[in-house]
């Protein structure tokens, strides 16, 4: 008999995978008083990953046997009735470009990463045009002066303000974001 | 008498220059987050959040509870004006707000509107204000197994209530409760889960879980769509007509109804400001004495999803302060500010910190009236914010999420712990999980397992003990029964005709 995954099933299946995983490896959890009646640190967390394997099964299965989605809460229940009384609302968004998503996601990874290097101000200030840039706004004198006022009021609000240290980067870096500060008032 | 003293008091703390100050930052933010579509009000909670590290309790608090009764009024001027509804919430606002606009109406529409987050925003904090205390008193008896009780109830409900899909929800939930377990366990101080890696044995902070999945993964998800917005005409028609009192009081029952509705479920954890709008108006709609021309655009069905929603914000602080329970992402982030401030909340708050207590009811008193104010005079230059480019908006929203994560704790490795969650959000909303159970998971999961914990060592590992003690059997009832419903009811109605027809 062939056995075929159902479309939609393949989330559950990866959350099943880790879940079953993560619950193999509770073995390795050590505490606790051996031999004791307590159920030790290991209980709580198999506890949950077996839950989640239990509702992971039933979804998958019941997928596997019928043509339908699983069941909704009641927001869900409560919203689609009303919608279908009342007329749904057409959310205005564009269409999903994955290419987008992907750079998006490795210039904020890139931002995390190049940041203790470049310090918070240069590295903002990169990001934050960068990200308008390609988040689809055109005017690139306007994106220019936002990046470069909203990076230094940042600085400024929680430097000054909020008495957060912000990272001001290695070397050169270092020396410049230093050189920027009494130039903001912060000393 | 105390209760009205110690209010007295909290109103003159209220005037105070940190805290006046606060209140009017929270209104002004509060408003312009509820107007912009791209930005929902636990996002503008949660980037706030940052600034208040500085303050001390009673600002800081007073800051976020003054956004989080005035997002469940802003969005409601785009809603009428635009039909773009600035949150979930305001959804129903359309079907009768919108309707009364387009027939020329629109200032009356608004009217209606402020009349009733006015009415509802001084009932649900006067109803606060007399039902905490009680609750406390109630509340100092209680012990483990009836907080881990209340915790199972509070995480079932908002599994039952809110998700799309209950399997999605509860995996969130899990999820949520698995992250909590990363690190060093409480109870026997054994690592969990850090594969050897330094920044897991410190444990997962709840910040960056609720920062990175509400806000940089909502911003992922209109960045891959490239924040398509549609072009508004603003014109002249910005402008405000209150209803007269004769107009008000032939609405008294909806205003009851409504009133109720709205207390109910912001009490009940995960029904929210969202589901009590839907609620109220399906209410409305059945049993209202206009339920017949309900969506044709008149007062009443502006009216009971207003009320519901602002009412909801009294219910769910009660639980928060009282139990220390959030039943809201709002509130998650609310008691965050109290955390980060040393202060947990509970049923002792109202002795050790009563003097903060009362000045923040008295604030949200406070904050209901500047809200309208704001709400009446400013309409015009309150809706021009749809004409911000939202890609600029979200390049600082991320950046708020990203310092206000590290914020925390100076620790760089806080952002990648955003970054990381930020993509498990983007994820968890392309693929219909809702992200509040993770959340509620994440923080109610270490006072979830401490308390099963110590009521198991206390009680010998008889589990039965939960249903021996009358408040814990009554709420664990409860969250059966919450959950029991729609799954008994999907059972029924869905998945037997579903298996029917799979076999034949």
């Amino acid at each position: 008999m062939e056995l075929r995954l159902k479309k939609g099933s393949l989330q559950y299946l990866m959350v099943l995978a880790i879940a079953v995983g993560l619950f193999l490896g509770t073995g390795q959890i050590s505490g606790g008083a051996s031999g004791s009646d307590q159920l030790g640190p290991a209980f709580w967390p198999r506890l949950i990953l077996g839950l989640t394997i239990c509702v992971c099964v039933f979804e998958i299965g019941f997928r596997q046997f019928t043509d339908m989605e699983g069941m909704s809460g009641l927001l869900a229940q409560v919203t689609s009735e009303m919608e279908k009384v009342e007329g749904a609302v057409e959310e205005e968004s564009g269409e999903a470009n994955p290419l987008r998503l992907i750079s998006g996601v490795i210039l904020t990874l890139l931002y995390v990463w190049v940041m203790p290097e470049i310090g918070f101000t240069l590295s903002t200030f990169l990001y934050t045009g960068l990200f308008i840039r390609m988040g689809g706004y055109r005017k690139l004198a306007v994106t220019a002066v936002v990046s470069l006022l909203g990076t230094l009021l940042l600085v400024f609000l929680f430097m000054k303000v909020v008495y957060v240290s912000l990272p001001l980067g290695k070397g050169v870096f270092g020396e410049i974001s230093i050189a920027l500060l009494p130039l903001l008032g912060i000393r | 008498m105390e209760v009205i003293n110690h209010l007295i008091n909290g109103f003159a703390s209220v005037f105070l220059p940190a805290n006046i100050l606060s209140l009017a930052i929270g209104v002004v933010v509060g408003m312009l987050v509820a107007v912009l579509p791209g930005l929902t009000l636990v996002m503008g909670v949660v980037l706030a959040l940052p600034f208040t590290y500085s303050m001390g309790i009673t600002p800081a608090v007073i800051l976020l509870t003054a956004m989080y009764i005035t997002g469940t009024y802003g969005g409601a001027f785009t809603a009428i004006l635009f039909k773009v509804p600035g949150e979930p919430l305001d959804v129903p606002l359309l079907w009768d707000g919108w309707r009364m606009a387009q027939k020329g109406r629109p200032a009356e529409a608004l009217g209606w509107t402020l009349f009733a987050a006015f009415f509802a925003g001084l009932l649900t904090v006067a109803a606060m204000v007399l039902m905490a205390v009680p609750f406390a008193s109630f509340a100092l008896k209680f012990d483990a197994p009836d907080y881990f009780a209340i915790i199972a109830f509070g995480l079932t409900s908002v599994v039952a209530l809110g998700g799309a899909s209950l399997t999605n929800a509860f995996i969130s939930m899990f999820v949520g409760l698995f992250i909590a377990t990363i690190g060093v366990d409480e109870i026997y101080g054994a690592e969990r889960f850090s594969f050897g890696i330094p920044m897991l044995a410190d444990g997962v902070e709840y910040l960056t879980v609720m920062v990175g999945a509400y806000g940089l993964g909502e911003v992922l998800v209109r960045f891959e769509q490239g924040f398509k917005s549609q072009p508004l005409d603003l014109g002249a028609k910005v402008q405000t007509k209150l209803p007269s009192f004769a107009e008000a009081f032939k609405l008294r029952a909806t205003f009851l109804r409504s009133s109720v509705v709205g207390l109910l479920c912001g009490i009940v954890p995960g029904a929210g400001a969202t589901i009590a709008s839907f609620v109220s108006y399906g209410i409305e709609r059945q049993y209202g004495g206009q339920k017949e021309k309900m969506g044709s655009g008149i007062p009443e069905g502006i009216v009971a999803p207003q009320i519901a929603s602002t009412a909801s914000v009294g219910g769910h602080m009660v639980p928060l302060l009282v139990l220390g329970i959030p039943g809201s992402g709002a509130t998650a982030v609310i008691l965050g500010a109290f955390l980060l401030h040393g202060v947990q909340p509970g049923p002792q708050i109202f002795q050790t910190q009563a003097a903060m207590v009362y000045t923040l009811f008295a604030s949200m008193f406070v904050s209901v009236i500047a809200m309208c104010i704001l709400g009446y005079f400013a309409i015009k230059p309150l809706v021009r914010v749809l004409y911000f480019p939202e890609a600029i908006t979200s390049a600082y929203v991320v950046l708020l999420c990203f310092i206000g994560a590290y914020a925390a704790r100076s620790n760089l490795t806080d952002l990648w712990m955003v970054a990381l969650f930020g993509v498990i959000g983007y994820l968890f909303e392309k693929y219909k999980f809702p992200i509040a159970p993770m959340i509620l998971g994440t923080i109610l999961g270490p006072t979830a397992e401490r308390t099963f914990q110590t009521t198991m060592i206390s009680f010998q590992n008889d589990w039965t003990i939960f249903f021996q003690r009358p408040v814990s059997a009554t709420v664990l009832i409860l969250a059966i029964v919450a959950l029991g419903v729609p799954v008994v009811k999907a059972w029924r109605d869905i998945y037997i005709p579903a298996l029917r027809r799979g076999r034949a």
